[in-house]
């Protein structure tokens, strides 16, 4: 008995020296980066075409296959010229003719030299072709795009539109253009079947080989690399092979990082991130310390209202419901403390501040509902420094707390909540509320089963609206219900996230977004404005707004005005903004982006994640 | 003549049933709050995809277009008909749009098939024998250490014997370093030693998680049923006639208690196409499970149909098999 | 000399079956912890935040807090009783209905057996779970444990159902049934005095497997995120501690406890079932 079991652990040790995860022939660890999978496995890894409805980007494609005419240092808030020399030039006041200069002596992968030809045949490709479902848009906006020179490309528009940028430059995630080889596509019949496998783009990377079920993808990085676009502006990408690896759940994902088989995670858990520092000391976060996380991700998460469903259309009873809400436990109990409040309804990010937040501050201070109640709390971020400087060492002054966790939020005040719905004519008894018709009061909170942020939100905050007496609870539903719901209004609130913005100009967000020409009757589809609310006076703003470049000063004064209407109407109500922890094992690879080495965000799940691949170091380890 | 009748009316209720339940699946997400195009959209805005309100709404129309959704209910049901009848096509998947579903499911089915039908069989038979033994021969200890086991073992979530597996044989002691997929990075399916040697290898822990399962299964039950075959008086007819006590249980005990098995095995191989998702979310083994329940998520009308079309099918062809052939194995039940 | 051990039998007490003694026992402990003392919980054991977070167990805390600030003592004791409720509400209806489709089907037999036979074979076809997953949309997160265990029942009875149709058909076939149907004894009158009996212990192991696959089903729906996830029950405990990732950070009280009483509340099923069939089955011989 004693000799098998000393068998058995001789076995299991000598089997425990095969950590690694096995490469391929001839492909060394060291030299390869392993990056997680955004979305998962991929349903079919043979389509690479990214004008396709259902095609993916998070598995490569996006991040080191294809460039875009300009990327976004989301750190900055500043684009990064790519493919592009400089910036669109309009070339008349009314913003219809337009030139953009292209960088010279890039090519594509295939060897073929890219060329003002290749953006003008992309550009009238999303104009004319009917079959690209996602670009109908393109059709009422382009009148002509033309190759003026080998690297100048003139385009004239069928109406005015000042932001033309932020369709060829990320903002957030990716743009909708993408430029593609003229020389491949312009023999393709039908470019929404078509597979564009194996994928021809400018960047420095190209595709080596992948795993018919999805689960792997490996890259190769080019010769040529200095003739992709990186190369040309930023430099050479560190790794020679990058690997997209799906591991599945969060557990497993956790696993692979301690055991050094994942170098770079997409978005864990705060308590995931909890169970991988703990076992791995070379895993890493933007922050050395708590709140670890990186809190500048584009969208506040909160909850919605649906304003054309009564009481819902009361900005009253919506301010009420806020009151109801205790910020510092939704933060504690959702967040483990991670993320920064979000009073405003643009994210609370680092290039907010100097235009919105700190001209602001003083007025939303001051800001009082009709009644004369100041709701706003700038102690907030104290309280929840306090409750963890004990714990891990923080600052409590209200400078620091308020870097790290935002400005405020409004008070947690249950009385003047009590007050106000008694105003409106609701009636309490025995502790619980009823509506002013006499009917008890229940509401349905409508929570993204999929996203965490979104789950965790619907059942807090239905818990503290039970507590304050409304027979309140959450519904979780799957992606495509939660959509559709809010689509046709079938909902009464609920915890999406429409405030993102990632750039000064929010137009194309929360400006277009909620003007009030996309409300439609309930039961009808919306794809904006799902919360139904209709205001002349943030439409007119915001159709003020459409009439400027992003980088005009004017766009930031109009903004300003929106913000205070939105505070005033609170017809969506975020909470706190984003943070992501997005870990990275540093037992292979160095140089990442942190708080203490801001040159990037780390956006791993954006396009520009190439920008960060110049700053990687490999560790030298085997 | 009685059985040719009874083979007629069967395999009418076949059909029937088929049609009911393909009417069935296609009708309720058509009445539930989901709707492929919303779903794709949602998707594109959670990622970030940074889309103005007006270029959403002109995508919202155009999508609709693509799919094939503009129709009546009716127009799509009588289309889903026709396509199927005229050549088994399924469509395009909406959430992989342009990609047919007929090509997602070829890709994922093998995987589903090999893992399954395997641990199926082999539980099956371990659940079985085993069973069989301990059920004869009760009052052993081993019998009621077995027993035992089988009865603590059968109530854990499955979900918790997959981590369990993972952590211990993974992490712990990384005998079976984890992985994603069918086979390792670089293998690609083919039929040479190197592929099926590596495809083993990785549904190692998917297999093992789903036999400890299936096997606590099938031997509660052929334990529960031996025991009782073992009180019939054929036993203790055979114990006079001087039989040894394995003649009797091979040939008397086990052949009898076995005869519901049989029909619960056929059924279980029927219900193997609905694949097993927590097994495939757990190892991310790829398999039919996760490509349905996908579907449901994205609203993938089509890729729903299609899976569960597969299923029905099995499903109903086991409950007719099972039902032909079961007078025969079991004289006791004849035909009506 | 055969007759009287024969009675010698009948009066053998249950009580003296070892496993349904420790079986009920058992399962009589979960009633109590679930039916009696969950109402005396000192706090609402779904409400977050009323205990301070990730205690270990102690004497206040038997089994320790969670990180949502839930005793889980009380949460478990509030578990059991809705596991069992949902167990309960999907075998009872499972269980009737499917044994009624079941013996009509089998004794009518003809035009009514096909119909019947096509609709349950129809439940049987239809994959459960995509259904489950809809069908949870319709109810708006308002589905109540009762609801819950209704809907889990959409799909339990039609197995039993098959299952019980084939017991009839055999027994249908057995001389003493065939001889009452001739001697024009009234149909209904045969069902409870000649068939039933033959299927009490087959209806009573149905019964009790009905609640433990509940149980488990409810159990898999919630680690999907679709269970009633703000009630107590088993499923949902397991449900938070997997995504407060409770086994990596230590926290071993949150997890185990919903395992383990989901292990031994099995158990005492089981044991309870085999001990009721073995008594029943030594009073027939």
């Amino acid at each position: 008995m004693k000799k098998v079991f000393m068998l058995m652990t001789l076995l299991v040790l000598s089997f425990s020296l095969i950590f690694a995860i096995q490469l391929p022939a001839g492909i060394s660890r060291s030299e390869t980066l392993i990056c997680d999978i955004d979305g998962g496995r991929v349903g079919n890894p043979n389509l690479w075409n990214p004008y396709a409805p259902g095609w993916r980007g998070d598995a490569g494609l996006h991040t080191v296959v294809m460039e875009y005419m300009w990327e976004i240092n989301s750190q900055t808030g500043k684009w990064v010229p790519l493919l592009a020399e400089g910036f669109p030039e309009a070339l008349d006041d009314t913003y219809t003719k337009w030139r953009i200069r292209l960088k010279e002596g890039i090519y594509w992968s295939d060897g073929v030299e890219f060329t003002a030809e290749d953006v003008a045949f992309s550009i009238m490709m999303l104009a004319t072709h009917e079959e690209i479902p996602i670009y109908t848009f393109w059709h009422g906006l382009i009148k002509e795009a033309k190759a003026e020179d080998k690297y100048t490309v003139y385009i004239e528009l069928k109406r005015p539109y000042a932001k033309l940028i932020t369709l060829f430059a990320s903002v957030v995630w990716g743009p909708q253009f993408k430029v593609v080889p003229k020389h491949i596509w312009e023999k393709v019949d039908d470019y929404a079947k078509f597979e564009n496998n194996p994928p021809v783009f400018t960047g420095p990377y190209v595709l080596k080989d992948y795993d018919p079920s999805g689960y792997w993808f490996l890259y190769e990085k080019r010769k040529d690399w200095d003739r992709s676009g990186l190369g040309k502006t930023v430099g050479e990408p560190t790794p020679k092979y990058i690997l997209y690896y799906t591991y599945g759940t969060e557990e497993k994902r956790i696993i692979a990082a301690a055991q050094h088989n994942l170098d770079q995670l997409v978005a864990l858990t705060p308590e995931g991130w909890d169970a991988l520092r703990r076992r791995d000391k070379y895993a890493m976060a933007w922050y050395k310390s708590f709140p670890w996380g990186w809190p500048e991700d584009p969208c506040a998460k909160g909850i919605t209202f649906n304003c054309a469903k009564p009481p819902f259309d009361n900005k009253l009873v919506r301010w009420a419901l806020i009151l109801a809400i205790d910020a510092v436990e939704v933060n504690k109990r959702g967040f483990g403390g991670t993320v920064k409040y979000s009073p405003y309804h643009i994210p609370p990010l680092t290039a907010y501040k100097e235009p919105y937040f700190d001209p602001l501050d003083s007025w939303i201070r001051e800001f009082s509902l009709p009644d004369g109640y100041k709701p706003f709390d700038p102690e907030i971020p104290v309280k929840t420094a306090k409750e963890y400087a004990p714990k891990y060492d923080i600052p409590t002054d209200p400078e620091s707390a308020k870097d790290m966790f935002g400005y405020g939020w409004w008070k947690y005040d249950p009385v003047e909540a009590e007050k106000l719905l008694k105003s409106q004519g609701f009636t309490k008894k025995d502790g619980k509320w009823y509506l002013p018709n006499g009917e008890p009061w229940r509401i349905t909170i409508v929570g993204h089963g999929a996203f965490n942020d979104s789950t965790r939100i619907a059942l807090i905050v239905a818990d503290q609206w039970r507590r304050f007496g409304i027979d309140a609870n959450a519904q979780l539903v799957e992606a495509s219900a939660f959509t559709a719901m809010h689509q046709t209004g079938d909902f009464e609130v609920s915890t999406g996230w429409p405030g993102c913005g990632a750039i000064a100009d929010f137009w194309s967000s929360i400006g277009n977004g909620f003007h009030k020409r996309w409300v439609k009757p309930i039961g009808e589809v919306t794809t904006s404005n799902v919360q139904r609310w209709v205001n002349d006076e943030y439409s007119r703003l915001a159709d003020e707004m459409e009439k400027y470049q992003p980088t005009d000063p004017k766009v930031v004064e109009i903004g300003r005005e929106m913000l205070k209407i939105l505070i005033e109407e609170q017809p969506f109500t975020p909470i706190v903004g984003t943070t992501k922890i997005v870990p990275v094992d540093t037992y292979y690879w160095e140089g990442w982006p942190t708080f203490d080495n801001q040159y990037m965000a780390p956006t791993w799940w954006w396009g520009n994640f190439k920008l960060i691949l110049p700053h990687l170091k490999p560790t030298g380890r085997k | 003549m009685r059985f040719t009748n009874y083979l007629v009316s069967r395999i009418v209720t076949y059909f029937v049933v088929i049609f009911v339940s393909m009417t069935f699946v296609f009708l309720i997400p058509r009445f539930s709050p989901i709707d492929p195009v919303a779903a794709l959209i949602g998707r594109l805005t959670a990622q970030g995809n940074y889309m103005d309100a007006t270029a959403l709404e002109a995508m919202q129309k155009s999508l609709k277009e693509t799919f094939g959704l503009e129709g009546s209910v009716l127009e799509q049901y009588a289309n889903f008909w026709k396509r199927i009848l005229l050549g088994g096509d399924f469509g395009p998947s909406y959430a992989m749009f342009p990609t047919s579903v007929n090509k997602l499911i070829r890709e994922s089915l093998p995987w589903t098939i090999w893992l399954l039908s395997l641990t199926t069989v082999i539980s099956w038979f371990l659940g079985n024998i085993i069973g069989a033994i301990t059920g004869f021969k009760k009052d052993r200890w081993y019998s009621k250490v077995l027993e035992n086991i089988a009865m603590i073992i059968r109530p854990i979530p499955y979900y918790i014997v997959a981590l369990t597996l993972i952590l211990l044989l993974s992490y712990i002691f990384p005998i079976f370093p984890m992985s994603a997929g069918g086979a390792s990075i670089g293998v690609k399916p083919s039929f040479n030693w190197t592929f099926i040697k590596d495809a083993l290898k990785t549904a190692f822990l998917p297999a093992l998680s789903l036999v400890i399962v299936g096997f606590g299964w099938w031997f509660l039950s052929m334990d529960a049923l031996s025991r009782d075959v073992a009180e019939e008086e054929f036993v203790s007819f055979a114990e006079i006639k001087g039989l040894t006590e394995n003649e009797i249980m091979f040939r008397y005990v086990m052949k009898n208690a076995m005869l519901p098995q049989i029909t619960a095995l056929a059924l279980s191989m029927g219900t193997i196409f609905n694949g097993a998702l927590i097994t495939e979310i757990m190892f991310s083994y790829p398999g039919i499970g996760m490509l349905l329940y996908r579907a449901i998520t994205s609203a993938d009308f089509n890729l729903m149909m299609g899976i569960i079309t597969i299923s029905v099918f099995a499903v109903a062809t086991a409950c007719l098999v099972v039902d032909i052939l079961y007078p025969f194995i079991d004289p006791r039940v004849r035909y009506r | 000399m055969k007759s009287k051990s024969k009675k010698k039998k009948i009066v053998v007490s249950i009580w003296d079956n070892k496993r349904f003694v420790v079986g009920f026992t058992l399962l009589m402990v979960f009633i109590v912890l679930g039916f009696i003392i969950s109402n005396f919980s000192p706090y609402d054991p779904r409400s977050w935040g009323t205990v301070p977070e990730e205690l270990p167990p102690s004497l206040k805390h038997p089994l320790g807090t969670t990180s949502l600030g839930r005793d889980v003592f009380w949460f478990l004791a509030e578990g059991i009783k809705n596991s069992l409720m949902i167990g309960l509400v999907a075998a009872i209806v499972g269980g009737a209905v499917g044994v009624t489709v079941g013996i009509t089907a089998g004794f009518s037999g003809g035009v009514i057996d096909r119909i019947l036979m096509a609709i349950t074979d129809t439940f049987i076809a239809v994959p459960s779970l995509p259904i489950l997953i809809l069908l949870a949309f319709l109810f708006k997160g308002r589905a109540s444990i009762m609801v819950l265990g209704l809907i889990i029942s959409i799909f339990s009875w039609a197995w039993p159902a098959r299952q019980v149709r084939a017991m009839a058909l055999s027994l249908r076939e057995r001389d003493y049934i065939s001889m009452a149907f001739f001697s024009g004894e009234k149909p209904y009158k045969i069902l409870f005095f000649e068939i039933f009996p033959h299927v009490i212990p087959w209806t009573i192991a149905n019964f009790i497997n009905a609640i433990l696959v509940a149980i488990g089903q409810e159990a898999t729906l919630a680690v999907l995120g679709l269970s009633a996830l703000e009630e107590a029950t088993l499923g949902t405990g397991i449900y938070w501690a997997m995504q407060y990732q409770a086994i990596f950070r230590g926290l071993w009280w949150w997890i185990a406890s919903p395992v383990v009483a989901m292990i031994i509340l099995f158990v005492s099923l089981f044991l309870t079932s085999k001990g009721l069939q073995e008594h029943l089955a030594s009073r027939r011989s």
